[in-house]
Formats: structure tokens, C-alpha cells, sequence
């Protein structure tokens, strides 16, 4: 009994964790020196439903894309913005 | 000859793009207003995609003889844009048909061309364009444009960045057909804004943008 409770409540825990996980995505791009010009990344990628939060980095060259919890990214998906905007991604990194 | 060619060309295809690239992002609308004391553009504008917008633009010209006023409709193109690590450049021409309201030849028919090129860094900024509107009864103005520019600090995405530019136009319709204007060039998010006085004759000019 007290092993299928323990078993009922880790099965709840990591169904309840790969729901409510959030991603950080990094993405590494080619072409943002203008910060007036930037903003369409930062609109592009907020259009979507899953994403929180973006930011962007001019120093580094990276976009840090933040999503919903529970909301999935692909991608595609990040490339797709990115090139919507006008520029070119170089690499795409997760943090779960 | 072949420079005859290339300086044809450029005059053939010719700009009004004073302060922002006039294709933003897919989905992105842009507002370009420049104001001077005997002309004034503004332009709306639509990306359909991230090569090529859509907008409506108003030009008015004080010429030596007249006053003109042109409604455009215009399609902006992106022909290459070079994304590299520390820089951008940009080739962009625009194509348009309307009409004309002209002091002293009436209304007529009218055309617009143009080119622009540009490069920049985050502390160095260039661009040479040129722009033709064309219409009935020769009714015409031109503007070849070339700008430099350097930023005194490099500001990141969210803060105030601030560029020194010297723009130089020749407009050789206008009465006041070579102007040398230093200005201020600031961007604060989706807003940029222009302002500056010509060396000789001090006359003032603004420009503005903002992308939504």
C-alpha cells in the first residue's frame, strides 16, 4: 500500500514537472548591431504563445528567449522569428 | 562611360529614407516622417514579409518655379542585406505610382524611385541613396543622399543610443540645391529620432521613425 501511494505520487511529480517546466533558449545571431532594428526580434518572438520573456544582448550577440511554463519552443519556431526579423541565427542552446 | 552607367543607374532607381530601414519585420508597421523648410515626406508602411513592405507615402517640394505635393503608393524591397557578427548592410529599393498636385502645372501623374545602401556597426554608421519622383508636364525632383555616422559609446538594446551624423543632399531642383547638415541621431527602443541644422543657411531638419 505505502509503496503504490509513494509510486502514485512520484508518478504525479514528474507528469507535474514536464507540464510546468520552462525553457531558457539561447540563441547565438548574426546581424544585430542596431538596437532600433533589434526590437523586431523582441516583437517577433513575443507574438508567439509560449514565450515570457526575451532579451536581447548586443554585446554577447544572443537572444534569450524565455518560455511559458509548460509551453514548448522548437526549433524551427525560434529560427523562424529570428529570420522573420531579418537575421540569422548562428546556434541554439536550452536550459531546462 | 561606365561610371555615366552606374551614376544612371542610381539616379534612375533613387530615396527617402531618412532615418530607418523601409522594410522592418514580418508583420512590423513603420512610420517614417522628415521634415525640412521647403520639403516634408512621410511615409506608413506594412512588411508583408522580412524583404518587402507595402506603404503610402506624401512628398512636398518647393521647387525654384512651384510647389508640388505627390500621393504615392510604393512597394519597398530588401535586395540583400549582409548579416555578419559585428556588422549589417543593407541594399533597398522602393518603386511607387500616384499622383500630383502642382502650383502652377496642376495635377498630373507621377513616379517614385529609389535606392539605398547602407552599412553600419555598432559604432560606425554609413549610407548613400538616391531618390527620383517623377511626373507629367516635367514636373521632377530628385535627392542624392550620403551620410556618415559615429556612435560615442555603444549602448545596449534597452538604453538611449546616441549617434553623431553629417549628411550631405544635393537636390538639384531647390533652390538651396547642396545642403551639409550635422546632427544628433537618437533611438530609444522602437523610436528614432533626427535632428540637425544645415552649416550654411542653418535651415532645420527632423526626421523620425518608429517600427510597431
Amino acid at each position: 500500500m505505502k509503496k503504490g501511494i509513494m509510486l502514485a505520487v512520484f508518478v504525479f511529480a514528474s507528469l507535474f514537472s514536464q507540464v510546468a517546466h520552462a525553457d531558457e533558449i539561447t540563441v547565438a545571431v548574426k546581424g544585430m548591431v542596431c538596437s532600433f532594428c533589434a526590437q523586431g526580434i523582441k516583437k517577433t518572438f513575443l507574438r508567439k504563445d509560449g514565450v515570457e520573456a526575451v532579451d536581447v544582448d548586443l554585446d554577447k550577440k544572443v537572444v534569450t528567449v524565455k518560455t511559458k511554463a509548460g509551453a514548448a519552443l522548437s526549433d524551427s519556431d525560434v529560427k523562424e522569428s529570428i529570420v522573420d526579423a531579418g537575421y540569422e541565427v548562428v546556434s541554439i542552446e536550452r536550459k531546462a | 562611360m561606365k561610371r555615366l552607367c552606374f551614376f544612371s543607374l542610381v539616379t534612375l532607381a533613387t530615396t527617402h529614407y531618412a532615418a530607418a530601414n523601409p522594410v522592418s519585420f514580418k508583420g512590423g508597421y513603420g512610420v517614417m516622417p522628415a521634415y525640412n523648410k521647403d520639403w516634408f515626406d512621410v511615409q506608413l508602411n506594412y512588411s508583408v514579409t522580412n524583404r518587402y513592405a507595402v506603404g503610402a507615402s506624401s512628398y512636398y517640394r518647393e521647387g525654384r518655379d512651384s510647389t508640388s505635393e505627390f500621393g504615392i503608393g510604393q512597394v519597398n524591397y530588401l535586395v540583400k542585406r549582409w548579416n555578419e557578427l559585428d556588422s549589417q548592410a543593407n541594399v533597398n529599393a522602393s518603386l511607387g505610382f500616384g499622383g500630383r498636385h502642382d502650383s502652377v502645372k496642376g495635377d498630373g501623374v507621377a513616379v517614385y524611385g529609389a535606392v539605398e545602401a547602407d552599412y553600419e556597426t555598432r559604432r560606425l554608421y554609413s549610407q548613400l541613396s538616391a531618390e527620383t519622383l517623377h511626373s507629367d508636364d516635367n514636373v521632377q525632383f530628385s535627392r542624392y543622399r550620403a551620410r556618415g555616422g559615429i556612435a560615442p559609446y555603444k549602448a545596449m538594446f534597452d538604453e538611449l543610443n546616441a549617434w553623431l551624423v553629417m549628411q550631405v543632399d544635393i537636390m538639384p531642383e531647390m533652390e538651396d540645391s547642396v545642403r551639409v547638415t550635422p546632427m544628433v541621431r537618437l533611438f530609444y527602443t522602437n523610436f528614432v529620432l533626427e535632428a540637425g541644422a544645415s552649416i550654411d543657411q542653418g535651415t532645420p531638419f527632423v526626421a523620425g521613425a518608429a517600427h510597431f
